[in-house]
C-alpha cells in the first residue's frame, strides 16, 4: 500500500511540473498565438540555473541557507528563462508562423548543444543537483513526499488559475484579438510588441519555473530531458486541450495516464504476449493515437468546429 | 431604428481646424502597375466623403494607405496635420483613425461585446499585474468598458447578442459589429470599406441611420468607399471618383455621379 | 592544398546529399505549405530499403562481375527511391491530407507524430543497432539459398550474396564509394532539376506552389500535383539515404533526424519553396560543415551542430526568404 502511495505521490509531483510547463505554453501559443517549438529551452534555462545555484550549497550547510538558496535558485531560474523569452520577442514580431517555429526550435537546440558541449554544465551526462530539500527517505518518506506533492499540486493549480485569469482579463482578450487577426487588432490600436513582451515574460517564466522544480525534485538535469520531442508533446497537449488552461490540464493528465498505463500493461490487466507487445510498442501506439486524435479534432477535443482562428 | 432622423445630409460649418485626415500625392505601385498615382485628398472635421470607382480603381489601396496598413511609395499621409509616413496601423489608431475592412475582419474567438471593447482606448490594458491581481480599480474599468460596449451595440441594434460569438450572426449583423468596433475607438475619423456590402435594404437603412446619427452627434468625419450610391446620396457631403489609380473628379456627390453616368454613356437628362 | 581539395570534394558531396533532401522538403513546402517534419524519416526508409534489396539473395547469379555490381547498385538506387516515395505518399494520404486544410499547427504536430511513429516502427522492426551497409553480410562464398534466409533478413543470417562482397570491396575503397556516390548524386540532382524546370508536371507543380487558386482556374488539379510532389520528394530523400549509408556507413532508425534538420536549415537558407535554392543551401551547408570540421580546432568542432542552427537563426532574422526564395503569403 505504501508502495502505491509512493508511486502516486511521485507521479503527482511530476505531473504538476508538467502542468506548469504546459501552462507556460498555453500563454505562448494559446493566448499569444506564437507557434513555439522551443519552449523546452526556457525550461532548460530554469533547470540549469536552479541546479547551478543549488551547487553553491556547501555540504552540511544549515537549513536556513538551504532555504535561501532554494528561493534564490527559483528566482534565478525564472529570471533566466524570462530573459531568454525576451530575447525571442523581437524575432517573434517579425517572423511568420512556420518561420517562427523554426527560430524557436533553433533557439532551444542551440541551447541544448551549448550545454552538451560544456563540461562545466555536465555535458551530456548532466548535473546532479545538490539537494536543498529534505530527502524523502526512510520512515519520513511518505509524509515528506506527501508535502512535496501537495506543494507542487498547489503551484500547478496556481499556475492554471493565473493563466485562466489572464485569458479572461482585458489583457488576455487583447492578446487573443492580436492572435485572431493581427492587422485588424493593430488597426484597433493594439500593439503587437507589447503583447509579445508580456506573453513571453509570463510564458517563459512559467516554463522556467517548471524547470526549477524539475531540477530540485528529480535531483538531476541533463540535456536529454529537454529535447525537441518533449517540447512538441507539450504543444500537442495544448492543441488537444483547445488552447485553454483547463483543457490542457485534462490533456496532460489523460496522456500521462495512458503513458503510465501502457507502460504497466494496462496496470497489470494485460499479461503475457499482449502485455509485452503493449510495452514494446507503447511509444508507437501513443504517437499513432495522438495523430489520430489531432486529425479528428484539430482544434481540441472539445471544440468540434472552428471557433478560433489559426495563429 | 425609427425613421425619426433627418435622412438628408446634415450641414456642417466650415472650420479652420486642420483636416482630420489628409493624403498628399499618394502613390503606390504593385509590381510595375500603379495602383494609385498622386492622389491627394483632405477630410475636414465632421465631413462625410464618399469614394467611388470601379473595382481595381484603387479605392481599397487608398484606404489602406490612409490607415497605415500599407506604406506609400511616394507621397505623405497626415493625421490632424501630423505626418504619419512609415507608422504602424496601431500608431494611426492612436492618432485617431479607425476603420472597417472590405473582407470582414472580426475576432472569431471573442464574443461580439469583447470584439467591441477590445478596441477601446485604454492605457491600463497592458498591465500584467492588473490582469492577474484584478483589484477593485481593474474591475471598475472592466465594468465601465462593458457598459460603453453595450451602448455601442445598442446603437447598432445588437445589444441582446452581446455574449454571442460572431459565428451566430448574419453577415449584415457582423458588418454592424465591425462598425461598432470601429466606433469604440472614439476616433476623429472612421474609414469604411464597403460597409453596406452584403446587407439587405433594411440593414442598409439601419447602417445609414447610425452613421448619420454619429456624424451629427460626435462631429465624426467619415470616409466611405461604396458602390451603393443610395447610401452616399443620403449622407455624403463630397464624393471622389477614382479610376485607374487617379482622381477623375471630386465635388458634390450628385455632380460626380452624373459625370460617372455620363462617361458610361447613360443619358441622365 | 590537396587536403583542401579533398575536403572541398567531401563538402560538395555532403552538400549534395543535404541538397537532395532539402529539395524534396522545399518542393513539398511550396506545393502544400507544409513543413514536412517527417521528411528525414523518408531518408531513413530509403536507406533501409536499399539495405534489404542488397541483402536479397537474388544476385546469386553472376560471380561478382562488375556488371552484376552495377545492376545491384542501380536496383538499390531504384528501391531506395521507391521506398522513400511510397512511404512519403502514404504519409500524405493518411496523415496530412485532411488536416492540412484545417490547421497549420495541428498539421505540424501530425508531422512530428508521423516522424516519431516512423522512428518507433523502425526501432521495432529493424532493431536499434546500426547496420552497416553493405557490410552487414560476411563475405560468404555462394551457398544454397534458403527461403527462411530470404524472409528474415534482419535475423542477420549470412547472406548468400557473392555480389555483396563485391560491393563491400567497393565500399571499402573510398574512391570507389565516392565515385559511385558522385555519379548517383549528379544524376539525382540533374533529374530533380530537369523534372521541376523542364517537364509539364514540374510546371504544374510550380504553378500550384505560386498560387493554388490561379492554378486551379487554369485547370491544374492541386491534389495530384501534391501527391506527385510528395512522391518525388520522398524518392530524392530515399536516394540520399542510400548514398549516405553507402558513404558514411551505418543504417539505424534515428539516422533521419539530424540530416532532416540540416535539410530544413539548407532549405531555409536557400529559400523555402525554391528548388535551386535548396540545392544551393545544401551545398553551402555541406561545405561549411566539412570545412569547419576539418580546419577548426577539436574542442570547437563539437559545436558544429550549434553553428548550423545559429546560421539558421541568423538567416531567419535577417533574410527569412533565404537567398533565392520568393514570398508566400497574403498581402495586408
Amino acid at each position: 500500500m505504501a508502495l502505491l502511495a509512493d508511486y502516486i505521490l511521485t507521479h503527482l509531483v511530476y505531473l504538476s511540473i508538467l502542468v506548469i510547463f504546459a501552462a507556460g505554453v498555453v500563454v505562448l501559443y494559446g493566448l499569444a498565438g506564437v507557434f513555439t517549438l522551443g519552449h523546452q529551452g526556457f525550461m532548460a534555462i530554469g533547470a540549469y540555473f536552479a541546479a547551478g545555484i543549488a551547487c553553491l550549497m556547501p555540504a552540511g550547510g544549515s537549513p536556513i541557507l538551504a532555504a535561501a538558496l532554494l528561493v534564490a535558485s527559483v528566482i534565478a531560474g525564472v529570471g533566466g528563462a524570462v530573459a531568454g523569452g525576451l530575447l525571442l520577442t523581437g524575432p517573434s514580431v517579425r517572423l511568420r508562423g512556420d518561420y517562427m517555429a523554426l527560430a524557436t526550435l533553433a533557439f532551444a537546440e542551440i541551447l541544448v548543444a551549448l550545454i552538451r558541449n560544456t563540461e562545466a554544465l555536465g555535458g551530456m551526462r548532466g548535473l546532479d543537483v545538490a539537494s536543498l530539500l529534505p530527502r524523502a527517505s526512510g520512515s519520513a518518506r511518505l509524509p515528506i513526499l506527501g508535502t512535496y506533492a501537495l506543494a507542487s499540486v498547489a503551484m500547478a493549480a496556481g499556475a492554471v488559475l493565473a493563466v485562466q485569469r489572464l485569458g479572461r482579463s482585458r489583457l488576455g482578450i487583447a492578446l487573443r484579438a492580436l492572435r485572431d487577426d493581427e492587422l485588424a487588432a493593430r488597426s484597433m490600436g493594439l500593439e503587437n510588441r507589447r503583447a509579445r513582451l508580456i506573453s513571453f515574460t509570463m510564458g517563459a517564466g512559467l516554463c522556467g519555473l517548471a524547470g526549477c522544480l524539475y531540477a530540485h525534485f528529480s535531483g538531476h538535469v541533463s540535456p536529454r530531458d529537454f529535447g525537441f520531442v518533449q517540447g512538441a508533446m507539450v504543444l500537442l497537449y495544448v492543441v488537444l486541450g483547445g488552447s485553454t488552461a483547463v483543457g490542457t490540464v485534462c490533456a496532460v493528465a489523460v496522456v500521462y495516464f495512458l503513458d503510465e498505463g501502457l507502460k504497466l500493461r494496462c496496470f497489470g490487466l494485460l499479461t503475457g504476449g499482449l502485455g509485452d507487445a503493449l510495452v514494446n510498442w507503447k511509444d508507437a501506439i501513443l504517437a499513432g493515437l495522438l495523430i489520430a486524435l489531432l486529425a479528428w479534432r484539430p482544434y481540441g477535443l472539445l471544440t468540434a468546429n472552428r471557433l478560433r482562428s489559426e495563429p | 431604428m425609427s425613421g425619426a432622423l433627418e435622412p438628408e445630409r446634415p450641414h456642417t460649418e466650415l472650420s479652420h481646424e486642420p483636416p482630420v485626415l489628409a493624403g498628399s500625392r499618394l502613390t503606390k505601385f504593385y509590381g510595375g502597375v500603379a495602383a494609385l498615382e498622386r492622389v491627394s485628398l483632405e477630410i475636414p472635421p465632421g465631413e462625410v466623403i464618399g469614394v467611388v470607382g470601379a473595382n481595381g480603381a484603387g479605392k481599397s489601396t487608398l484606404l489602406n494607405l490612409l490607415t497605415g496598413a500599407i506604406r506609400p511609395d511616394d507621397g505623405e499621409v497626415y493625421v490632424g496635420g501630423r505626418p504619419m509616413n512609415g507608422q504602424s496601423p496601431a500608431a494611426f489608431a492612436h492618432a485617431g483613425v479607425a476603420r472597417t475592412f472590405q473582407k470582414l475582419r472580426l475576432f472569431p474567438s471573442l464574443t461580439i461585446l469583447e470584439n467591441v471593447c477590445v478596441a477601446m482606448p485604454s492605457t491600463e490594458r497592458w498591465s500584467l499585474r492588473s490582469a492577474l491581481l484584478r483589484g477593485r480599480s481593474e474591475v471598475g474599468r472592466e465594468e465601465d468598458e462593458r457598459a460603453r460596449g453595450l451602448a455601442l451595440l445598442r446603437l447598432v441594434g445588437l445589444e441582446d447578442r452581446a455574449k454571442h460569438l460572431i459565428g451566430n450572426l448574419t453577415y449584415g449583423q457582423r458588418r454592424l459589429v465591425e462598425l461598432a468596433r470601429a466606433l469604440a475607438r472614439e476616433a476623429s475619423v472612421v474609414l469604411l470599406d464597403e460597409p453596406a456590402a452584403g446587407m439587405n435594404a433594411n440593414e442598409e437603412r439601419q447602417l445609414c441611420d447610425v452613421l448619420i446619427r454619429i456624424n451629427q452627434a460626435r462631429h465624426l468625419a467619415l470616409l466611405i468607399v461604396e458602390h451603393r450610391w443610395a447610401l452616399l446620396r443620403r449622407m455624403a457631403h463630397r464624393a471622389l471618383w477614382l479610376s485607374d489609380g487617379r482622381v477623375v473628379q471630386e465635388g458634390a456627390p450628385e455632380s460626380v455621379f452624373a459625370a460617372i453616368l455620363d462617361s458610361a454613356g447613360v443619358i441622365t437628362r | 592544398m590537396s587536403y583542401l581539395l579533398t575536403q572541398l570534394g567531401n563538402g560538395l558531396m555532403l552538400g549534395c546529399m543535404y541538397g537532395l533532401i532539402a529539395v524534396g522538403f522545399s518542393l513539398v513546402y511550396g506545393v502544400a505549405r507544409l513543413m514536412n517534419f517527417a521528411h528525414g524519416e523518408f531518408f531513413m526508409v530509403g536507406a533501409y530499403g536499399a539495405l534489404f534489396s542488397a541483402e536479397l539473395p537474388l544476385w546469386r547469379w553472376g560471380n561478382g562481375a562488375g556488371a552484376t555490381m552495377f545492376w545491384t547498385l542501380v536496383i538499390s538506387v531504384l528501391v531506395s527511391a521507391a521506398s522513400g516515395a511510397l512511404v512519403s505518399v502514404l504519409v500524405e494520404r493518411l496523415a496530412y491530407r485532411r488536416i492540412r486544410r484545417v490547421s497549420r499547427t495541428a498539421t505540424f504536430l501530425v508531422a512530428v507524430g508521423a516522424s516519431i511513429l516512423l522512428q518507433q516502427i523502425g526501432f521495432k522492426v529493424f532493431s536499434a543497432s546500426p547496420r552497416g551497409f553493405p557490410d552487414v553480410c560476411t563475405p560468404v562464398v555462394v551457398a544454397a539459398p534458403t527461403l527462411s534466409g530470404w524472409l528474415q533478413p534482419s535475423a542477420g543470417l549470412p547472406c548468400e550474396v557473392a555480389v555483396t562482397s563485391q560491393l563491400q570491396a567497393v565500399a571499402l575503397s573510398p574512391s570507389g564509394t565516392s565515385a559511385v556516390t558522385f555519379v548517383v548524386l549528379a544524376f539525382a540532382v540533374w533529374g530533380a532539376l530537369f523534372f521541376v524546370l523542364r517537364t509539364d508536371t514540374g510546371l504544374a507543380i510550380r504553378a500550384v506552389s505560386i498560387d493554388e487558386k490561379s492554378a486551379r482556374s487554369v485547370g491544374i488539379r492541386p491534389q495530384p500535383a501534391i501527391v506527385i510532389t510528395f512522391a518525388v520528394g520522398g524518392a530524392l530523400a530515399g536516394i540520399a539515404g542510400f548514398l549516405w549509408s553507402l558513404r558514411y556507413g551505418g543504417v539505424q532508425p534515428l539516422m533521419g533526424f539530424i540530416p532532416g534538420v540540416k535539410a530544413f536549415v539548407a532549405a531555409v537558407i536557400g529559400g523555402v519553396g525554391s528548388v535551386t535554392g535548396a540545392l544551393v543551401g545544401g551545398l553551402l551547408l555541406g561545405l561549411l560543415e566539412t570545412l569547419s570540421f576539418a580546419y577548426l580546432p577539436g574542442e570547437v568542432s563539437g559545436y558544429r551542430d550549434a553553428v548550423t542552427l545559429l546560421l539558421l537563426l541568423v538567416f531567419l532574422l535577417i533574410r527569412p526568404l533565404g537567398l533565392l526564395g520568393r514570398q508566400f503569403g497574403e498581402a495586408a
